[in-house]
This record gives C-alpha cells, sequence and structure tokens, in this order.
C-alpha cells in the first residue's frame, strides 16, 4: 500500500512508519532521499526514533502479574456454564449473550451499581480501591510536603465534617515516630472517603482512611492488598483502614491504638 | 471450531488481563473484561475462522466489550477515585537498576490517552502489524499511524521537557 496516497498524512505519521517497518519499498526510498537532502527532517527522525523503547520488556512484569490461577478458574466456571446451557434448549444463544453481560455487570460493577456500596463485598472493594491508590504514592511524593501542625489540623477539620467523623485530632491518628504529611477528602462511589497520609522513614507511605459505613462495629482484623498490608476494623457507623508496607502485626498494634483513642474521643 | 477456540482460550488468558489493564488500569475490572471475553468468545465460536490467530479476534473482542460496555458504563458512573492512568507501574520493579527504564517506559505509556495508549500496546508490545492494529481497534489504518505518531512524540521527550 502506499501510505502516500492517504490525504493529509503527514511526515510525522510517514517518519514513525518508517521507524515500525511499515513503509512498502517505493515509499521507503523517497522518504531515504528526503532524509538525506532535509537536515531538519532528518532531526526530526532523530527526535522520534528516541521512542524506541524495549516496550515489549517494559510490560513484561504487567504479564507475570496476571492473576493466573484465579483467570484458569474462572474460564472452567464459563466454559462448565457454557456447556451446561448449550445442552439444555434452542434458547440457549441468547441466554448466553444475556449470561455474558450480567456476568459483567455483576463482576465488573456490581457492587457499586446494584449491591450499594456496604454490601460484604463492597467493603472489601474499597480497600482494594485505597490499596491501588496507595501504591502510586513514593516516599518522595510525600517528602516533599511541608510539615506544618496548623495545615495539618485544619485539613483534618476538612475530613472531620466530610466524613461525619467528630473531632478528628492530629493526636488521635499520630502515629509513633512517623510523619503526618497530608489529610484529604477523595471519594469512592459517589461517597466522601477521609484519607490521612504519613511517610515512615522505613517503609515509605502509610495511609488511614476512613469511609462512613452501616456495617456493625468490628475488631481490628489484617489481610493483605495489592501487596500492602492492610489492618481494617469498624467503629461508631464508620469503617477505617490503615494500610502500608509494614509488617502486618505493626500496622495491626498502630490500628488498635488509633481505634482506643478514637474511641476515647468524646463525642 | 468449538474446541479450538475452547482450548485456545487458556493460553491466552494472561494477555488478555494485561490488556485489559492497559485499558482499564484496574486488576478487577480487567478480570471481569477477560471473563466476558471468554464468554462472548465461546458463544461465538462459529464465527471463528479457522487458521486465523485466535489471539487477534479475542483482542478484538475484549476491545468491543471495553469500548460499548465496560467504558461507557464507567464514565457515566464518573468510577471513583481510581480513574485510568494508574496502577500498570508494579510493585518491586523499582527495585532493580536495571528496571528503571522499564519503568519509566511503563509511566510515558500509561499517561497516554487511551485512544494513543492502546494503540501503542498493541503494535510495540504485542508485536502488530499496523492492519492487525487497525482490524482490532476497528478504525482506518491511517488514524493508526497517526496516534502512533502523535503518541511517539509525546514519548520522546525527555521528562523535563513534558
Amino acid at each position: 500500500m502506499s501510505r502516500d496516497e492517504d490525504i493529509g498524512q503527514s511526515d510525522d505519521a510517514r517518519l514513525v512508519a518508517y521507524l515500525d517497518g511499515e513503509l512498502n519499498a517505493e515509499d521507503r526510498e523517497r522518504l531515504e532521499k528526503r532524509l538525506a537532502a532535509d537536515p531538519a527532517l532528518s532531526a526530526h527522525y532523530d527526535f522520534l526514533s528516541r521512542s524506541n523503547f524495549a516496550y515489549e520488556e517494559a510490560f513484561a512484569p504487567l504479564l507475570d502479574a496476571a492473576p493466573a490461577a484465579s483467570l484458569d478458574a474462572m474460564l472452567a466456571r464459563v466454559t462448565a456454564a457454557k456447556v451446561a446451557v448449550s445442552s439444555r434448549s434452542h434458547r440457549s444463544r441468547r441466554g448466553l449473550i444475556a449470561a455474558s453481560v450480567a456476568l459483567l455487570a455483576v463482576g465488573a460493577l456490581g457492587d457499586r451499581v446494584v449491591g450499594g456500596f456496604m454490601g460484604a463485598e463492597g467493603n472489601a472493594h474499597w480497600r482494594t480501591a485505597v490499596a491501588e491508590y496507595l501504591k502510586l504514592y513514593t516516599p518522595q511524593t510525600l517528602a516533599v510536603m511541608t510539615d506544618d501542625a496548623a495545615e495539618r489540623a485544619q485539613e483534618l477539620g476538612v475530613v472531620e465534617s466530610g466524613i461525619a467523623l467528630p473531632d478528628l485530632r492530629p493526636e488521635a491518628i499520630a502515629l509513633p515516630g512517623i510523619a503526618l504529611k497530608q489529610a484529604q477528602l477523595l471519594q469512592y462511589d459517589g461517597k466522601a472517603l477521609g484519607q490521612i497520609l504519613y511517610l515512615d522513614a522505613r517503609y515509605g507511605p502509610t495511609a488511614l482512611c476512613i469511609m462512613q459505613s452501616s456495617l456493625p462495629g468490628a475488631p481490628v482484623d489484617t489481610e493483605r492488598r495489592r501487596g500492602l498490608n492492610v489492618a481494617y476494623w469498624s467503629f461508631a457507623g464508620h469503617a477505617f483502614m490503615l494500610i502500608g508496607r509494614q509488617p502486618k502485626e505493626q500496622l495491626s498494634t498502630f490500628a488498635q491504638s488509633i481505634a482506643r483513642r478514637l474511641a476515647n474521643t468524646p463525642a | 471450531m468449538k474446541n479450538e477456540v475452547q482450548a485456545g482460550l487458556s493460553t491466552h488468558l494472561r494477555r488478555l488481563w494485561r490488556y485489559g489493564m492497559v485499558l482499564s488500569a484496574n486488576s478487577d475490572v480487567a478480570e471481569d473484561l477477560v471473563q466476558a471475553t471468554c464468554v462472548r468468545a465461546l458463544e461465538r465460536a462459529g464465527q471463528y475462522e479457522p487458521g486465523t490467530r485466535l489471539d487477534r479476534w479475542l483482542f478484538s473482542i475484549l476491545h468491543s466489550i471495553w469500548l460499548n460496555d465496560v467504558r461507557s458504563r464507567r464514565i457515566r458512573m464518573g468510577q471513583g477515585f481510581v480513574d485510568a492512568e494508574t496502577a500498570l507501574v508494579t510493585d518491586g520493579l523499582a527495585a532493580a537498576e536495571n528496571q528503571v527504564m522499564a519503568n519509566e517506559v511503563l509511566r510515558r505509556v500509561e499517561a497516554l490517552p487511551e485512544a494513543q495508549r492502546s494503540t501503542v500496546f498493541l503494535a510495540y508490545v504485542e508485536g502488530m502489524s499496523y492492519r492487525e492494529v487497525a482490524e482490532i481497534l476497528e478504525i482506518p489504518i491511517g488514524t493508526v499511524m497517526s496516534r502512533l505518531a502523535t503518541a511517539r512524540g509525546k514519548l520522546a521527550l525527555k521528562d523535563d521537557a513534558r
């Protein structure tokens, strides 16, 4: 195919196609002649070729991160369901299309759309969301933030009213030897989510997150989520989670201490 | 044909999941996308042409589910704070010195708008030809070229210049 026949095809596109080995012999030859004669075009070619990265290698770890066991189990389930449906009736085709749409709706979005936020699974989902979000923070993200007690107190005031948790004072959520860096309001599924960020010199970014919840009170429990450790509990109409790279035991101790202090806070 | 699809599916699950991650940046959504892709592929196994590449066919199914179903809903819902361009950079990557560049490449790709990101991924990570990318994304080859050209321009920029 002759790329030059494409109307409005820019030199950029032509140069990139050349880099990608997608030009035919004729276009390639023509472009090479122009490159030899035109220093500006040649400089632009050099610039664009700086984006010749090892893309495949860069994305290989993401392939390794795939939940292979879970995917295999899913395929086995889906295949079994398919066999069961096909063997039943003539209406199986339409049934399966409906099923595929339903599976997607329930699986991807169900807890948010159908079940409401604070179903048992929904409760776990917000912790996954927080874990994914916290993973984006590096120590450098937080290191640049200044340690200003007055600013923190003001931020905590905003979070306090956002999530309706009275008297969220700095001393109630302080962690021993770990700097309090920021308090902010985020939202999950349209509901306010309070996020308090700490920077642990040894273990890096750590967060205490709080949302209003209809779940009954529950003592501190721990889990691992997206490669981070989580200590979570609920109390007085709120769900709490403390998340970081600290060992579970340490997070659990911190969590229990915060839970005790918040419980003693006069309403 | 049905058996071929059924047998072939299992070998492509991880790559499909990775594409789901590149599109959604959310591992739960990625997993659900793969599941819906499997269901639809089994249902439409009769439409698969033996001798053609099964993985290409599966990628196009996944992409169309993403485009027509999941993404439109997520956008309508506002989707909370876990939005796109989030979580491709995996833990532990940063640790190894020789992974620094790989991490940087991931960051640059995930910073691209979705249309360019998916095109770059299919062409450069999955190694597909322009024609194959065009078929999966259901766009003209000229659009593949212009997306790659724009993306390359951004990917080539150094950090301090962006």
